[in-house]
């Protein structure tokens, strides 16, 4: 192409959607005080609920976990089944209880402060349409890191292929949560580790433009989980009865050359559950464009008896669910773009061989080998 | 009816003249000749009207530019005007018989660009009619335009009570009325979907174009369905004596017009194209939109025959089609596509016939379809095969007006109309050839609108002047079909359902009707100012359903059921106006108060995808909106222009029970999508000599409402933010610069062709406008976005050419 058309071409393209998205700093002025429910029995696990309380005020939020509260899941057959506080706010049942395919369970709360919940009926329909999982590599995509920064990198893209049951309506969901290997397990932003406290020191009182990061190796074997970074939902409403193939779930980038775990559990919900997860999907995979549907409180199926102006968010479900790990090699691909999961070269702290950082257990990191990894 | 002006100003001429010219009235009457003339060639002006003392009855110049009639005798003003010359006023006390000779000034060599206009000079004081802006194609060409593509609706927005949700917007909201709630007309069809690239630019053709009127206040009774304000279009009538040839290049789009006399004096022809095909450029493009594939292309056509001098038959078609792929856009969950195209076409038809009995009586009888429809595409990303949802609107309607003008005090009009409606379908999923998607088909709508009115424009005193209009309407929802009825107490759900009812062909489902009275009055407080006020009641039983920022050309169109109950409409205006004493100045300060009862809002995550039984969907709720429009315009000299302020409200309330399924904002009034309380417009064109004209507009408005978070909740790991208000945030303010130069080549008057460019800078400081905020996730939390449109300078180039003989 000549360089005038070139030139003509470019200017006609920036012309016609001269549009832009830019981060934006502003904040938001808080104030809600929000009561979260979240729970799922299955015929695959014991039942695991939890509830917690989010209250935001000013530009900030504050997790709350709600201890104490009497929470019962009960059968429409009259079985009552009574949690268990296993830690600030988490319920658990006893680990032998399985959910009946067929049976109709909900859920019931009485908190403290007095208030009653209770959850709408959920029927216990079994996974009749298990999903086989395959990945691609994707040279490149972007990733915006927590400090904002975007990244281009190789990934490995994650399918799954099913074949819809014709004679029903099926609400499909996904959650995955990705394992890879950590080598660092702290970093201290302008300040050194201080190994008496096990923390970093304070901040100085006036901290150096450009920040300085201390990155700390792990003491053992170290494994971050990282949760999703999209809700994965998924309605027979348009497809009833046919095939599925290449549902894209989820984009594994390139943190490494060697490999990681996916563990990808699939759950058979309820249309009220998909609704609600459809909702809460709404609130941040918006592209800003007006074919966006607008935001709405994701409110679940969880009520206060006494205040019926109360939204709760959160769901209680039940449904068949199965599991199934995905070993990711990422090894003998073409020259992929790696970066690593700080979202930029290790940067080693003084003494960086000798100070080691144990590994915490968490949501996010385990020091335990998790079940398939290679 | 204002199109019909000319005509039956026309029949008037051509009945009566020859027998005026030929018999001296009894009485003391003298004769009165004009011949009229263009200034600049010489050439005489046919079809010139001619109009005595205000009177809206006028005459026409003949053939030879001459006209003839015989007046009584007293003081006379004479206004004689054609389309594109400056307006010839003269006033004189007739007293034997009188010869004058008038060459007037082509707009487009000199002067006055009195165009844009709450009234025209000589009816601004005494029309009753309140809100009604004329605009002539010729001001709307001279205003920048975005990439140099005339636009209707972009102009519109400089004038007060006109706004948008912003850049991208797919319609025009005039005081407090949504986009769907105004009837927008293109030679009396209407018009379903009225921009083209969602928002780009408007879809009226702006050579096949000749006015539009918009009424924004006392709406006339011929003209109802619809909730908020009427924007009628009128396509241009083809020359009966004169091949004419006009075409343009542009960056976006060209264009080529034909009209031509088929047999002179009887029967024209006129064909209008536009067509963007330079989308192909996108693939050179950075890599962002590479994807992008964005074409329309709209064409018009219209017969205009004079069978005798009391019938003519005009025929016209509309067709326009738009294709636009991108994957900033959405797709549609649950489909496996590789990208999301969006598609529309419209085709329109329609036919009117004049008959004029008696000068003082005549008849149109009009027909129209519009058929449209619009789809969405999603290529398959395991195949060739390409899924498409697609739905079709077809509005058929019949109308006959009768207009009796019994003497100078009253203008009578009485006209009866049929509507009908079909959504057929209202959205069908069509698989093609794909093994993964199900065929689903939603079930047909047909309504059925019956409508007569009767208006009457008198004149009460000499200081009193009254329209006063009762329409009557009458809307049925016809089967087939089948109605869900819900729970009495409960939410309307799939799980409240109590029975179905199944309805035969032809069998009435739900009816509503009512009277809608319309009346603007006008009180003359001097010779320069006058006080006008206004009410009007109107009825939609057709509207888009849709819970995005501004409708989607591919947004489901929905009747009126047994659930979902008409809008209703109320507004009472008032204004005051008045001139400067030499008419080069007008001033207008309106202010108006709407209520709308049943407006549709969408339930808190509302889907309406090939969704039967969509009530469950759907709240409905109330709207307010009011506000004070000031404006002064200066009609005359080398600089002409208007600025003008709005302060204008638009304010929601939807409160169907207590559940928050069932209510927004906790019930309480909410601002609308588009309600920006402040807005100010400038617009001048200087047009210093023949070749020159320059124009600049400048408009500011509040930011619009989003809704901002109000609160974090925990999901997994993650942050997501929570929204448990709508509206209750604005994005900044908005104001924007433009400019537009226009070159005309008049060098040499006697070429053939005459060529002018036109060069526009739009946006000239390059203002970052929001168009949205919207929040994304970022790892494990979210951060909020904006998304700017527009945000440099963009200079545009656009030849126009066009044959002088």
């Amino acid at each position: 192409m000549p360089p005038k058309l070139t030139r003509a071409a470019s200017l006609l393209a920036l012309l016609l959607l001269m549009q832009c998205v830019d981060p934006l700093r502003r904040n938001f002025d808080y104030d809600d005080n929000l009561l979260t429910v979240e729970g799922f029995i299955t015929d695959d696990s014991p039942v695991l609920v939890t509830v917690r309380n989010t209250r935001s005020t000013k530009s900030t939020s504050f997790l709350q976990p709600i201890s104490g509260a009497k929470v019962e899941v009960r059968s429409k057959q009259g079985l009552v089944l009574p949690l268990r506080e296993t830690s600030n706010g988490v319920y658990e049942s006893d680990p032998n209880f399985r959910g009946l395919a067929g049976e109709t369970y909900s859920l019931h709360l009485d908190l403290l402060n007095g208030q009653k919940y209770v959850s709408t009926e959920e029927t216990l329909v079994p996974l009749r349409a298990e999903a086989s999982y395959s990945t691609v590599f994707n040279p490149r995509i972007s990733v915006t890191y927590q400090n904002f920064n975007q990244q281009k990198i190789s990934s490995l893209d994650v399918f799954a292929d099913f074949n819809d049951p014709a004679d029903e309506q099926n609400y499909y969901f996904w959650q995955t949560r990705l394992f890879e290997q950590q080598n660092i397990c702290l970093t201290c932003t302008n300040v050194e580790y201080n190994t008496r406290t096990q923390d970093c020191n304070p901040p100085p009182p006036s901290p150096p433009q450009p920040s300085i990061f201390y990155d700390y190796q792990c003491d053992g074997d170290c494994w971050e989980i990282l949760g999703d970074e999209r809700i994965n939902i998924f309605s027979d409403a348009l497809i009833n009865g046919k095939d599925v193939k290449g549902l894209l779930l989820r984009q594994v980038p390139f943190y490494n050359g060697r490999g990681a775990l996916l563990e990808v559990t699939q759950y058979n919900l309820s249309v009220g559950a998909y609704r609600y997860f459809e909702r809460l999907k709404q609130q941040v995979e918006t592209s800003g464009t007006f074919v966006d549907t607008p935001p709405a409180p994701p409110v679940g199926n969880i009520r206060n008896v006494n205040d019926a102006g109360e939204l709760v968010t959160g769901y209680f479900g039940a449904g068949g669910k199965s599991v199934q790990r995905i070993w990711l090699d990422r090894r003998n691909y073409p020259s992929p773009l790696i970066v690593s999961m700080l979202g930029r070269e290790v940067l080693e702290a003084p003494r960086f061989d000798i100070i080691k950082v144990p590994c915490r257990a968490s949501s996010t990191r385990t020091p335990i080998k998790p079940i398939g990894w290679q | 009816m204002k199109q019909t002006l000319p005509l039956l100003v026309l029949f008037i001429s051509l009945l009566s003249t020859p027998i005026l010219a030929q018999k001296r009235p009894p009485g003391k009457s003298h004769l009165v000749r004009c011949v009229l003339s263009d200034s600049l060639t010489g050439e005489p002006i046919v079809n010139g009207i001619v109009q005595f003392n205000y009177n809206n009855a006028g005459l026409y110049t003949n053939k030879v530019g001459i006209f003839e009639t015989f007046y009584p005798e007293g003081e006379v003003v004479l206004t004689i005007r054609n389309l594109g010359y400056r307006t010839f006023f003269t006033k004189f006390d007739l007293r034997r018989d009188t010869t004058l000779t008038v060459r007037l000034l082509a707009v487009a060599n000199e002067l006055d660009e009195v165009t844009i206009s709450t009234q025209s000079v000589e009816q601004g004081i005494r029309k009753p009619l309140l809100g009604v802006t004329r605009l002539n194609i010729k001001t709307i060409k001279n205003l920048p335009a975005v990439m140099g593509e005339v636009d209707i609706l972009r102009s519109l927005q400089l004038l007060p009570g006109v706004t948008s949700v912003g850049e991208a917007s797919n319609g025009v909201n005039i005081r407090g009325g949504t986009v769907d709630q105004n009837l927008m007309l293109f030679d009396d069809a209407p018009i379903f979907n009225p921009t083209h690239l969602f928002g780009m630019f408007s879809v009226f053709p702006p050579d096949a174009v000749s006015s539009m009127e918009v009424y924004k206040g006392t709406t006339p009774a011929r003209y109802g369905g619809r909730a908020a304000a009427v924007m009628d279009v009128a396509m241009a009538n083809p020359s009966l004596d004169q091949f004419k040839v006009q075409a343009g290049i542009g960056l976006i789009s060209s264009r080529l017009t034909v009209e031509m006399p088929l047999i002179k004096q009887k029967l024209g022809l006129l064909v209008s194209g536009r067509g963007s095909f330079n989308d192909f450029l996108f693939k050179y493009g950075p890599p962002a939109i590479r994807g992008i594939r964005a074409n329309f292309g709209d064409a018009a056509a219209k017969l205009f025959w004079v069978i005798n001098p009391k019938n003519t038959l005009s025929v016209s078609s509309y067709f326009n089609t738009d294709f636009f792929q991108t994957e900033l856009l959405g797709g549609v969950d649950n489909i496996v596509s590789e990208s999301t195209q969006f598609q529309f076409k419209t085709l329109n038809f329609s036919a009117k016939w004049f008959h004029a009995f008696t000068p003082r009586l005549d008849m149109q009888v009009v027909a129209t379809q519009s058929d449209y429809a619009p789809s969405i595409l999603l290529p398959e990303t395991t195949s060739d095969n390409t899924v498409e949802i697609m739905s079709r609107v077809l509005h058929r309607q019949a109308k006959a007006n009768l207009n009796y003008t019994p003497n100078d005090a009253h203008k009578i009009e009485i006209g009866a109309s049929a509507v009908g409606y079909l959504l057929n379908p209202p959205g069908r999923l069509n698989p093609g050839t794909s093994p993964s998607v199900n065929a689903i088909e939603l079930p047909g709508e047909f309504g059925l609108e019956l409508a007569g009115h009767v208006e009457d424009e008198f004149r009460a005193t000499r200081w009193l002047t009254v329209m006063a209009g009762l329409r009557y309407s009458y809307f049925m929802d016809v089967g087939p079909g089948s109605r869900q009825a819900y729970l009495p107490g409960t939410i309307r759900e799939e799980a409240s359902v109590t029975g179905v009812t199944d309805y035969a062909r032809g069998e009435p489902m739900a009816t509503y009707g009512g009277l809608e009275p319309r009346l603007g009055l006008s009180l003359k407080l001097s010779e320069r100012a006058s006080l006008k006020g206004g009410y009007s009641l109107m009825r939609q039983y057709m509207q888009v359903i849709s819970n995005t920022t501004t409708p989607l050309p591919t947004s489901r169109w929905k009747t009126s059921d047994a659930h979902i109950k008409p809008q209703v409409s109320r507004l009472a205006t008032l204004g005051y106006f008045q001139s400067s004493k030499n008419t080069i100045f007008e001033y207008s300060l309106e202010g108006y108060w709407r209520e709308t009862d049943n407006i549709v809002e969408y339930k808190p995550g509302a889907d309406f995808l090939l969704r039967q039984n969509i009530e469950t969907q759907l709240l409905q709720g109330q709207s307010r909106a009011y506000g004070i429009e000031a404006m002064a315009t200066k009609k005359k000299g080398t600089t002409t222009g208007w600025i003008s302020y709005t302060y204008a409200r638009v304010l929601n309330r939807v409160d169907e029970g207590p559940s928050f399924l069932e209510r927004i904002n906790n019930g309480d009034w909410f601002p609308a999508n588009f309600d920006r309380p402040h807005s100010f417009n400038l617009s001048l064109t200087t047009i210093p000599n023949k070749i020159t004209t320059f124009s600049a507009t400048f408009t500011y408005a509040s930011g619009r409402p989003f809704s901002a978070p109000t609160g974090v909740l925990r999901y997994q790991n993650r942050s997501i933010p929570y929204f448990s208000l709508r509206n209750q945030d604005r994005i900044r303010d908005y104001h924007r610069l433009d400019f537009s130069l226009q070159l005309n080549n008049l060098t040499e008057k006697d070429r053939r062709w005459q060529g002018h460019w036109v060069f526009t800078l739009y946006n000239v400081y390059g203002i970052d406008n929001q168009y949205s905020i919207f929040f994304k996730q970022v790892g494990t939390g979210f951060r909020p976005y904006e998304l700017t449109v527009f945000n440099a300078p963009i200079f545009s180039v656009t030849f126009n050419l066009r044959n002088m003989r």
